[in-house]
């Protein structure tokens, strides 16, 4: 699976970022984190914050180069390593897993990550080497000596023609490698209406699902309104953004991640899994062989992968591929268990409880409702029992995310309130107004629901 | 094997032996519990004035903001409890602030003193920190520990914890303290 690796003719900011916590020949923990994040880290890890901003600036421009850099040219997979970058000084820039990210930084570093240094007339980012000035000396950047210039009052591009030659950009508004709707370009704000708005209204609708302090936008129309603007201000002061109401390149980003990471969560657990169910310890079958035991341990791996950035996800196809392996790998590496890729009598077991303890924790909020298949029974007013229960968590969180649905309790019971709701939904949908749920209209309410759900919001246009 | 490629991939200049003190030993002049007065407020004989900052301790604050998440920022941890603790030379700790998360994952913005240390051969009148230890506990999840974090005067340090579900049963779980390394600046900020 590749992350959005670039070819050779065009330089993309890549989603992500894998980070090998060593010197490229010790064995040491491969992390993955989103590039704006690795950015981040490693200038408040080389660089102090109270330096003057445009020295600041100048360093950061060079630290993402040196990142775009090896992940272009492929500096490291080109050599047969699994990673893009290192955290060893003596290899590449400073990183520290995990750690604090200074505000001033951070805000800088939102506001010019596609931003990198080219030589002119090439397309290489630029290997933009740079130590710190005093003690070691090196023919690039010197990180004390861009504080010397900026007193000077020299602009960070001045800084780094001055250490890099004059025949070097900046390029800037490099486009971002993602499978998923980039920043248009613009802020949006109060009174705006468009697309994009709606797009993030259903956005924070999702992540509100999480976190009460978020106000739920009842009336998700693209429209830029207070509840919206209030939506927004919410999650920038839980997210440490900047407060001001308005969508930013960086609370675009920072919406989009946080909602990925909530659908992903609740996807997982919709696979309809239930811990119970599955087998107590089994052997490991061999390699290419279709087990389906080894689908529980897959989706283990992508429940574990959901709290571990060292640990990828991997497919649920029941074969134990070099995915899957690599990935078992990874989770005997931080658990200390011996690094076979083989599931033996100890991994599954230590696998096992630690997925009963990441279970043991979520919260019914983010837990998704599996798609379930119509009982066979119709549901109307004075109906009672599992079924009903199903139809109005599903309502529910439909009303929450469409306007004009009336939320039905769930009771387990079809009175008067959930024949409303009933009503309702057939009308916004187009389906014959009966207040009774056939088998027609549960599949609609488990499609809509799903929809709304996980994200699929090209249909979003359609459905209304 | 590459060792040195200068040209492109190793950065050997960057390469120079850390001081070898421990960084307790490096900071043991700044290492006091904010109980007590700073070394600034000791009794000072009547010199004639010299240029400020030289040879004074210098007396700031700067801010640290907390938020505790897990599953990648997915959901907010409640109930946290977050502390905050200077540390002396023997690694004691003395707790200085104590916070509980909301349904957020949120604490209220931490003031926290900076003092420049004249002392310290790592810091400068202009360019100065203060380390500080950090600990998140939550039922049901590992406790993480974050080493000697840096507070820089008039300046936000963001923690954004990711925590991670503990293991049912004896399952030892992943190392969670995070010690922060000295800076490649360090040792040359004079």
């Amino acid at each position: 699976m590749s992350i959005g690796i670039p070819g050779l003719t065009e330089v993309v900011i890549p989603d992500s970022i894998t980070v090998h916590l060593g010197a490229p020949d010790q064995p040491a923990e491969n992390i993955t984190v989103p590039f704006l994040d690795y950015i981040k880290n490693v200038a408040s890890s080389e660089i102090y914050p109270t330096w003057p901003e445009s020295a600041l600036r100048a360093n950061i421009y060079a630290i993402t180069s040196i990142a775009l850099n090896r992940v272009f040219t492929e500096w490291y997979r080109s050599q047969g390593y699994n990673f893009d970058i290192t955290s060893d000084t003596r290899f590449d820039q400073a990183f520290v897993n995990n750690r604090g990210i200074f505000d001033n930084v951070s805000a800088l570093v939102d506001e010019i990550f596609d931003s990198y240094i080219v030589r002119q007339g090439q397309i290489e980012p630029l290997y933009a080497q740079f130590c710190d000035g005093r003690v070691s000396q090196c023919p690039g950047l010197l990180q004390w000596g861009t504080v010397e210039l900026a007193k000077e009052g020299l602009t960070p591009y001045e800084m780094l023609q001055y250490y890099y030659g004059a025949n070097i950009n900046i390029q800037t508004d490099t486009p971002v490698a993602a499978a998923f709707e980039t920043y248009p370009g613009i802020n949006l704000k109060p009174g705006d209406n468009n697309i994009y708005i709606l797009l993030m209204q259903i956005y924070l609708n999702t992540i509100a699902n999480n976190y009460p302090a978020i106000t739920r936008i009842p009336n998700p129309t693209g429209t830029f309104d207070e509840t919206t603007q209030a939506a927004v201000s919410q999650f920038q002061r839980i997210f440490n953004l900047p407060v001001t109401g308005i969508i930013d390149k960086a609370t675009w980003y920072r919406i989009r991640r946080i909602y990925v990471a909530v659908t992903s969560l609740a996807g997982l657990t919709s696979q309809g899994v239930v811990l119970s169910e599955i087998p107590q310890y089994t052997p490991t079958p061999g390699p290419e062989e279709v087990v389906p035991r080894v689908q529980a341990v897959q989706y283990f791996l992508n429940v574990l992968s959901a709290y571990y950035n060292g640990i990828p996800s991997v497919d649920i196809n029941g074969v134990l591929d070099t995915r899957t392996r690599t990935a078992i790998m990874e989770f005997q590496r931080i658990f200390n268990l011996p690094i076979t890729g083989l599931v033996d009598e100890q991994t599954w077991y230590t696998m096992y409880d630690a997925v009963s303890g990441i279970l043991r924790t979520l919260p019914p909020s983010a837990i998704a409702l599996p798609a379930i298949l119509w009982p066979g029974i119709t549901y109307q007013l004075g109906s009672e029992g599992p079924g009903v229960y199903f139809i109005q968590q599903y309502l529910s969180y439909i009303a929450s995310v469409l306007e004009g649905i009336p939320p039905a309790a769930p009771d387990g019971i079809y009175g008067p309130e959930t024949e409303r709701a009933v009503r309702t939904f057939q009308e916004y949908f187009g389906i014959d107004v009966t207040g009774v749920v056939d088998r027609y209209t549960w599949g609609r309410i488990v499609l809509i629901y799903r929809n709304l759900r996980f994200g699929n919001t090209g249909n979003i246009g359609g459905l209304q | 094997m590459i060792l040195f490629d200068v040209k492109k991939g190793v950065n050997i200049l960057r390469y120079y032996p850390f001081d070898d003190r421990t960084y307790k030993q490096r900071n043991k002049n700044k290492m006091f519990t904010l109980n007590q007065a700073p070394p600034a407020e000791t009794p000072q004989p009547p010199v004639p004035p010299q240029p400020p900052a030289v040879t004074q301790p210098k007396l700031d604050t700067g801010n640290l903001s907390v938020s505790v998440f897990t599953a990648s920022g997915a959901l907010p941890v409640p109930d946290a409890l977050v502390t905050v603790y200077t540390h002396d030379e023997s690694g004691a700790e003395n707790e200085i602030e104590r916070h509980v998360t909301d349904a957020n994952g949120q604490v209220p913005l931490i003031t926290l003193p900076v003092i420049y240390d004249p002392f310290n051969p790592l810091e400068s009148s202009e360019y100065f920190f203060t380390t500080y230890n950090l600990r998140v506990q939550a039922i049901n999840y590992y406790t993480v520990n974050i080493i000697d974090l840096r507070i820089f005067p008039n300046t936000t340090t963001s923690y954004q914890i990711d925590m991670i579900p503990a293991a049912i049963g004896p399952v030892k779980g992943p190392d969670t303290t995070i010690v922060i390394p000295p800076s490649p600046v360090d040792i040359s900020n004079d």
